[in-house]
C-alpha cells in the first residue's frame, strides 16, 4: 500500500501542467488522434459491443474467483518448470526481485515495459543492490534518460518534442545530437541491443497471466518484450494479482479489444505467450523464469466498492477520452497511473486520505465508461471514493456546512423558497445587468474565468403559481 | 514460500466475501466467436492485405523451385554471410542448399546452459543479419504469423535479425486467433513448448511525437513466402 | 426505441431547482409545450432539490435526505414525472434507487419513481412520438441552432436523438457543434472546487460554438447552459443560450 506522493501538490502540478502550452497541445491531439484510431478500429470489428460484453464478462468473473485462478495459475507455472513468489506488497516484491538477480549473479537488468514495477519502485531497489536496470522499450528509456516518470500509459513520453527527446538521448546516452525520430531509433536499437545481450537478467511486466497454461502474455509493437524474455539467462515477470484470465481462448477474446482500444491496430506487432523457462532441448530462452505475483493493495481493494477497478487491462482509451487528461496530461496525477483509472486505482490502492484530490478532479462526464473495453463504472467509483473522503471527514468545511445548510433547505420547503428568495436578492444586489462577475470565496473559482447569472426576480414557482392565477381569474371572469 | 501462497489466497478469498463485483458470475457461459466461412483464396488475399497494411511484405511462390529462388534472391541482398534459419525438418521445404548456393552459411543457434558460453552463444547469434522461419499458422484477419518453439526451432531466428523471412503453406492460414487457440490445442501446446508468439509485422514504435519508425528491437523487415503449391512433405504435427 | 405509447393525461412537473432559482422561463415553456400537447401539467409546489450537487460531493446522508423528500413529493401521484434536466433526471433514475437500496419504504418508492420519471425532451420524443418528421425545408425559421448534449443525458441517460430530432422538427437550422460530446467542464462543485480545470474545458466548448456559427446553443440542461452563457458573457459573445424548450414553444 505504498504509493508515494509527491511532494508538489495536486493543484501546483495542474497549474504547471495549465501553464505548459507545448504539453496541452500534445495531450490534446494524441487524445484526438487516438480517439480516433480507437474508433476506427471498433467500427471495423464485427460484434465488437458483444465481443466488450464478453471481455467484461471474463473480467469479471476471474476476479470473482480470483483465489482459484491465482492457485491454477501458480501451479501451471511450476508445472513448466517456473517458480512463483508472493510479494504481499511493495517492499517484498523488491527484495524477490533484488534476491533473484544477486543470486544470479546480475550485475545487469534489462526492462521490458511494466507498471507494477513502476508502482513498486523496482529499478532504484536494483540499483542500490548494485545491478545496472535498463528501460528497452524506447519511451521509456527515454523518460529514464530524463529522469522522469510516464506521462501516458502507451505512449510515455508524448509530452515531449522530437528535439527535446533527441537532446536527451544526445546528452545522456550519447547519441548524435538528431531530432530525426527514424534516427534516434536506430541509435537506441544499437545501443539496446548491446544490451539485450549483455544482460544478466531480463524483467518484464504481464499483460495477461493465463491460469490454465500457467503463461504471461506481454504484448509490445517494438520487441523488447520479447528481447527481455528470450535472451537473458533469468526471466522475471513482475505482475498484479489481478492481470489473469481462465484460458487461452478467454486470453483470444482480451487481445481483440486491448490493442484497438489503447492504439487503433488490430493486434501489437508482437503477442508474446512464454509458458516457463525453455524445455529441454529447446535452443534459446531462459533456462531460469520467476513471476513474481504482487498484492500491494489489491486484495483489499477487492473487498471494497472499487473491486471493479480491478477489472482494468491497462488500455489507456479511458485516458485518450477524458477531457480532464486532455487539458492537464498525465504526470499531474502524481502516480504511476494517470487519468481516469488513476483516479480511481490511486488512492484506492494508496488511500483516498492521500490523495484526496484524484477523485475531485472529474466532472463525471462518463466518456472513460463509455471506452472502457470491459466496461467499467469508474464514474461510479470516483462517487464512491468522494463518498468515502467525505465519511472520514475530509471535505472542505465550506462545502460540508455548506451542503449540510442546503440539505436543511431542501427538505424544508418553506425555509427553501425563503433561501431562493434571499439568494436572489442577494445576487442582483451584487450583480450588473443580471451577472456577476465575482463571487466570493469559496465560490471565486468560478468567477476567474466565466460570470455567473443572477438569480431570477421571480422563481419559477411563483410564475407559475401568479400564470395560473391570472388564467383561473379569466376562466372565472368571462 | 507456501506460507506466502496461503496468506495471500486467504486475503483475496476474505476479501471475495464483501467484493462488490458488477458483472461476475459464477460461470463464464460457453461462447462462440462469430464464424467466418471463407475460401482458402479468400483467406490468402485477407491474410495478404493485412499484413501489407502494416508493412510486412508478401511474396508469392507457385511452385518450390520459384520458393527456393525467392529465397536465394533475398540471402543474396539482405544477408551478410550467416543466416540463422530452421533446419530442413522444421521448414516446409529444404533451404540448406539455396542458403549455401547464395552464398549463406546457415547458422542454428543453440544457447548454452552454461553461463560464459551462453553469453557467447547470444553474442554470436546476434551477428546474422537475416533469419529464416517457417511457421506453424498464419491468422488472416490481423496478418499475424503464429511461431511455437521446440527443440530445433530457435524463435531467435524471427526477432534478432535486421530481416525475419517465414515460410508459410497458404493451407495453414486461419481466419483468427480463436479459431488458431481452438484448432491447434494451444493448451497442449504451451504446455510443451515456452514460447508462442503471434508476429505481425516489423518491429515498430509511435513513441516519440507519434510518428511512425520501424526496426526498433526486432526485424526492420518481415517478408513471407507464401507457398501455395502441394507440399512436398506433409505438414508435421506438433 | 420503444414504440410511443397513448398519451398520458396528465404528467407532474419536477422543475429543479437550477431553473426555479436562476432560469424560470425555460420551466415556463416547458410547461407551455407540454400544454399544447394536450397535457395538464401539475406542479407540486414542496419540491425543492433532487439532492444531487450533495451526491456528487460524497455527503450521501444529505443526499438520501433531499431524495426522500423528493421522492415523497413526486409519489403522491403515479403520473408520469417530467424533469427538464439529464443530470436531475440521471440522478433520479439511475442513483435514487441505489442510494436508497434497502430502505424499506423509500428503495421500492425510488424504483417506482425510476420507473416514470422521464427527461423532457425524452419524453417528448420516446414516449409522446414528437419529432418523428422532420419539419420540410419551407417551414425552417432561419435560427442557426447548434445542440450542447449534456454529458448525463447523453451517456447517463442514454438519449441521443431526442435533442436533434426535436430540434430538426421545430424547423430551426441545426449546425454541428464540432466535438459535441465533449463535457463542457461544468461538473457541479467541480466548476467551483477544479476551477481551472473547468475553465480550460470551458474555453474549447466556447471556440467549438463559436466555430459552429450558431447564434444559439440549445441544451436540455440549465446546468450546462448557465456555464455556457457565463462563459459567453465573459468573452462577450453575442450568442444567445436557450433550454430546448424555449426552442420549441409554440
Amino acid at each position: 500500500m505504498s504509493l508515494p506522493v509527491p511532494n508538489v501538490t495536486f493543484y501546483e502540478r495542474v497549474e504547471d501542467a495549465l501553464a505548459n502550452d507545448y504539453q496541452r497541445g500534445a495531450f490534446d491531439r494524441a487524445s484526438s488522434r487516438f480517439q480516433a484510431l480507437r474508433r476506427n478500429a471498433l467500427d471495423a470489428l464485427p460484434a465488437a459491443e458483444d465481443i466488450r460484453d464478453r471481455a467484461r464478462a471474463i473480467r469479471a468473473h476471474t476476479i470473482g474467483k480470483l483465489d482459484v485462478y491465482l492457485a491454477q495459475f501458480a501451479d501451471a507455472v511450476e508445472a513448466n518448470g517456473g517458480h512463483v513468489h508472493w510479494a504481499a506488497d511493495a517492499e517484498t516484491a523488491r527484495r524477490i526481485v533484488v534476491d533473484i538477480a544477486t543470486a544470479a549473479g546480475a550485475t545487469l537488468a534489462v526492462k521490458s515495459k511494466s507498471m507494477v514495477t513502476e508502482e513498486i519502485h523496482l529499478n532504484e531497489a536494483l540499483e542500490a543492490a548494485g545491478v545496472r536496470t535498463v528501460e528497452s522499450d524506447l519511451g521509456e528509456y527515454i523518460i529514464q534518460l530524463a529522469g522522469e516518470t510516464p506521462s501516458h500509459i502507451i505512449t510515455p513520453v508524448i509530452h515531449k518534442t522530437k528535439e527535446q527527446c533527441g537532446q536527451i538521448l544526445h546528452e545522456k546516452a550519447g547519441v548524435p545530437l538528431t531530432d530525426e525520430p527514424a534516427e534516434m531509433t536506430a541509435a537506441v536499437r544499437e545501443k539496446m541491443r548491446e544490451v539485450f545481450l549483455s544482460a544478466d537478467v531480463g524483467i518484464s511486466g504481464a499483460n495477461f497471466g493465463v491460469a490454465e497454461t500457467g503463461t504471461i502474455c506481454l504484448v509490445t509493437n517494438e520487441g523488447n518484450g520479447r528481447m527481455t524474455t528470450t535472451l537473458p539467462r533469468v526471466h522475471v515477470a513482475v505482475m498484479g494479482i489481478e492481470r489473469l484470465v481462465p484460458t487461452l481462448a478467454d486470453l483470444s477474446v482480451m487481445l481483440q479489444v486491448l490493442a484497438r482500444s489503447a492504439t487503433g491496430q488490430k493486434i501489437t506487432v508482437y503477442t508474446n505467450l512464454v509458458s516457463g523457462p525453455r524445455r529441454p532441448g529447446e535452443p534459446d530462452g531462459p533456462d531460469e523464469m520467476h513471476v513474481v505475483l504482487v498484492d500491494n493493495g489489491r486484495s483489499r481493494v477487492l473487498g471494497t466498492q472499487m473491486a471493479e477497478i480491478l477489472y482494468c487491462i491497462r488500455c489507456g482509451a479511458c485516458l485518450n477520452a477524458c477531457p480532464v487528461y486532455r487539458e492537464i496530461g498525465g504526470h499531474a496525477y502524481g502516480s504511476v497511473y494517470p487519468g481516469p483509472v488513476g483516479a480511481v486505482l490511486t488512492p484506492a490502492l494508496g488511500g483516498v486520505e492521500n490523495w484526496s484530490e484524484l477523485p475531485q478532479a472529474s466532472s463525471l462526464c462518463g466518456a472513460c465508461r463509455e471506452v472502457c473495453p470491459v466496461r467499467i463504472d469508474i464514474p461510479r467509483m470516483l462517487l464512491e471514493l468522494r463518498h468515502e473522503a467525505d465519511g472520514a471527514g475530509q471535505s472542505p468545511a465550506w462545502a460540508g456546512m455548506g451542503l449540510a445548510a442546503f440539505r436543511t433547505a431542501a427538505t424544508r420547503p418553506g425555509l427553501f423558497r425563503a433561501a431562493v428568495s434571499l439568494s436572489s436578492a442577494g445576487s442582483r444586489a451584487l450583480g450588473r445587468g443580471g451577472w456577476l462577475g465575482k463571487l466570493p470565496p469559496p465560490l471565486s473559482g468560478w468567477t476567474d474565468t466565466r460570470d455567473f447569472p443572477a438569480l431570477a426576480e421571480k422563481p419559477f414557482s411563483q410564475q407559475l403559481r401568479e400564470r395560473r392565477a391570472e388564467k383561473g381569474k379569466d376562466e372565472d371572469g368571462t | 514460500m507456501s506460507s506466502d501462497r496461503d496468506a495471500m489466497l486467504s486475503r483475496v478469498r476474505a476479501s471475495l466475501r464483501s467484493a462488490y463485483l458488477p458483472g461476475a458470475l459464477p460461470s463464464l457461459a460457453p461462447w462462440t466467436p462469430q464464424a467466418t466461412r471463407a475460401s482458402r483464396a479468400e483467406l490468402t488475399a485477407r491474410f495478404s492485405s493485412a499484413l501489407e497494411a502494416v508493412g510486412g511484405e508478401i511474396l508469392l511462390a507457385a511452385s518450390a523451385a520459384e520458393a527456393q529462388r525467392l529465397v536465394g534472391e533475398l540471402v543474396a541482398r539482405d544477408g551478410n554471410g550467416e543466416v540463422l534459419i530452421w533446419p530442413d525438418d522444421e521448414l516446409p521445404l529444404p533451404l540448406d542448399g539455396t542458403v549455401r548456393a547464395a552464398g549463406g552459411r546457415p547458422i542454428r543457434p543453440h544457447l548454452s546452459a552454461e553461463r560464459e558460453a551462453r553469453r557467447a552463444d547470444v553474442r554470436a547469434l546476434n551477428r546474422p543479419s537475416l533469419g529464416i522461419t517457417g511457421a506453424l499458422a498464419a491468422l488472416a484477419d490481423t496478418g499475424s504469423l503464429a511461431l511455437v518453439s521446440g527443440p530445433r526451432r530457435p524463435l531467435v531466428a524471427s526477432l534478432t535479425p535486421l530481416t525475419h523471412l517465414a515460410l508459410l503453406p497458404v493451407d495453414r492460414i486461419l481466419p483468427d486467433m480463436a479459431t488458431f487457440m481452438a484448432a491447434h490445442e494451444a493448451t497442449a501446446l504451451a504446455a510443451a513448448s515456452r514460447n508462442l508468439v503471434f508476429i505481425t509485422g516489423p518491429s515498430r514504435t509511435a513513441d516519440i511525437e507519434m510518428i511512425i519508425t520501424r526496426g526498433v528491437h526486432g526485424p526492420k523487415r518481415l517478408v513471407v513466402v507464401l507457398l501455395d503449391f502441394p507440399p512436398q512433405v506433409s505438414p508435421r504435427p506438433l | 426505441m420503444s414504440d410511443p405509447s397513448p398519451a398520458p393525461g396528465r404528467v407532474q412537473l419536477f422543475v429543479t431547482c437550477m431553473i426555479e432559482a436562476v432560469r424560470p422561463e425555460a420551466g415556463l415553456a416547458v410547461v407551455d409545450v407540454l400544454e399544447a400537447l394536450g397535457l395538464t401539467v401539475d406542479y407540486p409546489e414542496d419540491q425543492t432539490c433532487c439532492g444531487q450537487p450533495a451526491f456528487n460531493a460524497g455527503s450521501w446522508d444529505d443526499a438520501a435526505a433531499m431524495a426522500r423528500h423528493t421522492l415523497d413529493v413526486l409519489s403522491r401521484s403515479d403520473a408520469p414525472i417530467i424533469i427538464p434536466s439529464g443530470s436531475c433526471g440521471d440522478m433520479v433514475r439511475h442513483h435514487y434507487p441505489r442510494l436508497l437500496e434497502g430502505d424499506p419504504v423509500y428503495g421500492p418508492l425510488a424504483a417506482a419513481v425510476a420507473e416514470r420519471a422521464f427527461e423532457f425532451s425524452e419524453f417528448l420524443y420516446d414516449v409522446l412520438g414528437v419529432g418523428r418528421e422532420a419539419a420540410s425545408p419551407a417551414e425552417t425559421t432561419g435560427e442557426k441552432v447548434t445542440n450542447h448534449p449534456s454529458c448525463h443525458l447523453l451517456r447517463g441517460m442514454g438519449v441521443r436523438e431526442a435533442p436533434r430530432a426535436l430540434l430538426s422538427a421545430a424547423g430551426v437550422e441545426l449546425v454541428e457543434l464540432p466535438n459535441a460530446e465533449e463535457c463542457c467542464g461544468f461538473g457541479g462543485l467541480f466548476a467551483v472546487k477544479m476551477s481551472d480545470i473547468s475553465g480550460a474545458m470551458l474555453q474549447r466548448k466556447l471556440d467549438a460554438i463559436e466555430d459552429s456559427g450558431a447564434s444559439t446553443v440549445v441544451s436540455c440542461d440549465v446546468s450546462c447552459l448557465i456555464h455556457i452563457a457565463g462563459g459567453l458573457h465573459r468573452r462577450g459573445s453575442a450568442v444567445q443560450t436557450k433550454h430546448i424548450a424555449e426552442v420549441l414553444r409554440p
